[in-house]
């Protein structure tokens, strides 16, 4: 099988199409051209050698992780993803990186904890990314926008309700985390009883 | 109101284990209002890095704290949960200053130090 130093073979077929075709019938080309056919033979051979090293690692005890491992690595990859994004909470000035960070998720504990506060509102999926206008430096508290999903009662007014709980919003950011927010989009998707 | 911890943060660090993780994390955890050192993929990975402990780059880290020194000059980086009660920014600040007041008891040159919020828990 000659093999160019460009991946080409000698009939100037892509090795990586005949490789991509080994699972298929040869078409018309590779049934006469020696190269091809070469090629194909030499590519199947490797693919059997690879699914059996497959299937040898996969029996392997040796390269099987302990239950507990397994079971810290999937708590972790899950912890890191309800996270979400780092958001900075100070850095020394506007071109140097943050010193300090906190995760949309603890942002969200929060908001969370101050919804919770309101008889009539329930708290869902909330999110909170910086406000790109207000990065913050060392003399500004860093601003956020927030968007918070909520059902609110139906036994007092939507907007009294939303107006007491973006104050209440505002209020936890700043006292408990040290932010600002420079929105607060509060989309109320639900009525309930209270 | 959210508490404040304590402003002054200790100059010297007793401990009977000496590397400097070990002193970051017991430093840290004394302070007020730091319930954990948080554990992230970034720990796993960094405990299957080949480089690790090579002599140009040492690395050496304990969960939640990763400690990177290139010649004199360290970078640490660590991440905790606090306490609800406590706010955040303070508890953050408090945490880089006791950070800088434990590598300046090492014969090391602190470079960046970066402390992050990851989890805030409320006693309820």
């Amino acid at each position: 099988m000659a093999v160019k130093s460009d991946n080409r073979l000698g009939c100037g077929r892509d090795i990586d199409d005949v490789w991509s075709r080994t699972d298929q019938a040869p078409t018309v080309h590779e049934s006469h051209c020696s190269h091809c056919q070469a090629a194909r033979h030499s590519l199947s051979d490797l693919n059997d050698a690879t699914q059996q090293l497959k299937s040898q690692d996969v029996q392997d005890p040796a390269l099987h992780l302990p239950s507990e491992l397994l079971n810290k690595v999937t708590s972790i990859a899950r912890a890191e993803v309800r996270r979400g994004n780092r958001i900075p909470l100070h850095r020394p000035n506007q071109t140097q990186e943050p010193t300090l960070t906190i995760s949309e998720q603890a942002i969200a504990t929060v908001i969370r904890h101050a919804s919770d506060q309101l008889p009539g509102i329930e708290a869902s999926r909330c999110t909170a990314r910086t406000d790109e206008d207000t990065p913050g430096s060392a003399q500004t508290p860093v601003t956020i926008a927030v968007e918070l999903y909520v059902s609110v009662s139906a036994t007092s007014p939507i907007p009294d309700q939303i107006t007491e709980l973006r104050t209440k919003i505002i209020d936890a950011l700043h006292t408990e985390i040290g932010l600002d927010a420079a929105t607060i989009d509060v989309f109320v998707q639900d009525l309930h009883d209270a | 109101m959210p508490k404040q911890p304590d402003s002054a943060p200790t100059d010297t660090v007793q401990s009977n284990d000496t590397s400097l993780p070990s002193d970051l994390a017991q430093a840290i955890l004394s302070i007020e209002g730091v319930i954990r050192l948080e554990p992230s993929m970034r720990d796993l990975f960094r405990k299957a890095d080949p480089r690790r402990g090579s002599k140009r780059d040492r690395r050496e880290n304990l969960d939640g704290i990763n400690v990177t020194t290139i010649g004199n000059i360290t970078d640490v980086s660590v991440d905790v949960a606090i306490a609800g009660a406590y706010q955040a920014l303070a508890t953050g600040q408090h945490i880089h200053d006791t950070i800088q007041a434990v590598l300046h008891t090492y014969p090391l040159e602190p470079g960046h130090t970066m402390v992050n919020v990851l989890t805030i828990e409320y006693d309820e």
